[in-house]
């Protein structure tokens, strides 16, 4: 049997898997930031801020990702800013996964019980201290297990990039078979798909694992 | 200008139809399935159960987006041609099942183990006391997490652009890249997506008070 195939499918599919990790990355930094922004937004007692806030965790969770990324990836060049897919897609899935995140953390921070900011409060703490200093620090633990699951999903989501064009892991696999299929019989689409699939899993699965640990963690 | 308005709306609510139609099939299977593999888990059925985790750890730690892909175009390379309708529905229902499953196992769970004693001591067969006590509180249990868990899977039904199915997200793409309108479009796509997913939560909220046992676990 021919082995000839893997050599030059490998090297494309390691610059594919290179854009996935620099995808994942990328959006993991951009959507914490923006999750933890509008997160401690939440915390503010001014009523529009409070409703902005709704509005955005409400829309961007309740609409799919893929609408998000493509809706950023047309409407960028629309307004006049002209980027490439990749930039559009960290974009587009960083403003999605922020709202995910923002959720997170902003159900964390209500869970810890608002006499931590009186007492913070009365010992002379401002507001923005009090929620720095009193409630972060207990919020934290348990923001931290959904936050290792959001990772997950944000790593997942980055799949979607190949919609839009991007070379990433998928794309990369999916150039390779229609070549193959162009130069020979045989695709190999199952070995190819199965080892997207075996390095997507290698690097989600112990994300799970640490998820549950530190759920399990908080529990005891 | 009216007249195409109408027609993109016509198209739109085609897609609308389309993406309704997968995820209906598509999340029964899914929560059928996962009733059944919940229960095995739950049972600890030797062979089965591990199986079973293992299917679940795998469909979880990869991308629905990718396993989408590989059914439809690698799975030919195995003799098995699916149409993207089939490909559409098949995949939103195994990757649903996966994470229904985990649900209802911790539904399941969730059950008073003396409930089960009572049964027992009262002379029903184990099988008996699952079907008639463990099964139907545990399923009341988990109507929330399967809930959103459905919503989830409503909203990735707009992955099968990447097999051309043309649901929503599909015709919204398209529709587009032909017109520019990429405000109007995909504004009224997301307001579709949000108004379905809300729609399927109060419906919930509903069933979920209409089937409560009195003073059995509180009801928001």
């Amino acid at each position: 049997m021919n082995q000839d195939w893997i050599g030059p499918v490998a090297s494309h599919m390691l610059s594919g898997l290179y854009v996935t990790l620099w995808v994942s990355l990328l959006t993991t930094l951009l959507a914490t930031a923006i999750g933890l922004f509008i997160g401690s937004l939440s915390a503010s007692t001014t009523k529009w801020v409070q409703v902005a806030v709704r509005l955005y965790i409400d829309i961007f969770r309740g609409v799919p990702s893929l609408i998000t990324l493509l809706f950023v990836f047309f409407a960028l060049p629309h307004i006049g800013v002209s980027t490439g897919p990749i930039t559009a897609s960290v974009l587009g899935l960083a403003v999605w996964g922020g709202a995910n995140i923002a959720e997170t953390a902003r159900g964390a921070m209500k869970s810890i019980s608002s006499r931590q900011t009186e007492a913070a409060r009365a010992l002379g703490l401002g507001k923005v201290q009090a929620l720095v200093f009193a409630v972060m620090p207990q919020a934290i633990r348990r923001f931290l297990p959904p936050y290792v699951g959001q990772l997950t999903v944000l790593i997942q989501a980055s799949a979607l990039t190949s919609v839009v064009g991007v070379t990433d892991l998928l794309g990369s696999a999916r150039q390779m078979i229609e070549r193959l299929a162009y130069m020979s019989p045989d695709a190999h689409a199952v070995p190819i798909y199965c080892g997207v699939l075996l390095v997507f899993f290698v690097i989600c699965y112990p994300l799970t694992l640490l998820a549950s640990y530190l759920e399990g963690r908080l529990r005891s | 200008m009216l007249t195409s308005t109408l027609n993109e709306l016509q198209v739109l609510l085609g897609g609308l139809g389309r993406t309704l139609l997968i995820s209906v099939i598509g999340i029964s299977m899914g929560l059928v399935l996962g009733m059944l593999m919940g229960a095995a888990r739950h049972a600890r059925v030797p062979v089965l159960s591990q199986l079973i985790a293992c299917y679940a750890n795998l469909f979880r730690c990869t991308p629905l987006l990718v396993q989408v892909v590989m059914l439809y175009f690698a799975l030919p390379d195995l003799g098995i041609k699916l149409t993207p309708f089939d490909t559409s529905w098949l995949a939103l229902g195994l990757w649903g099942a996966a994470y229904h499953t985990e649900i209802f196992r911790a539904g399941y769970g969730s059950v008073n183990p003396n409930e089960v004693v009572a049964a027992r001591a009262l002379g029903m067969s184990a099988p008996r006391a699952f079907l008639d006590v463990t099964l139907p509180l545990g399923v009341r249990a988990s109507i929330p997490a399967a809930t959103t868990m459905a919503i989830t899977q409503f909203r990735s039904s707009s992955f099968m652009i990447a097999v051309g199915y043309q649901e929503l997200t599909y015709v919204a793409n398209r529709m587009v890249a032909d017109t520019f309108k990429v405000f109007e479009i995909f504004g009224i796509a997301a307001l579709a997506y949000l108004v379905v997913s809300n729609i399927i939560a109060i419906a919930s909220r509903r069933l979920e008070r209409a089937v409560a046992v009195p003073g059995l676990g509180a009801v928001k």
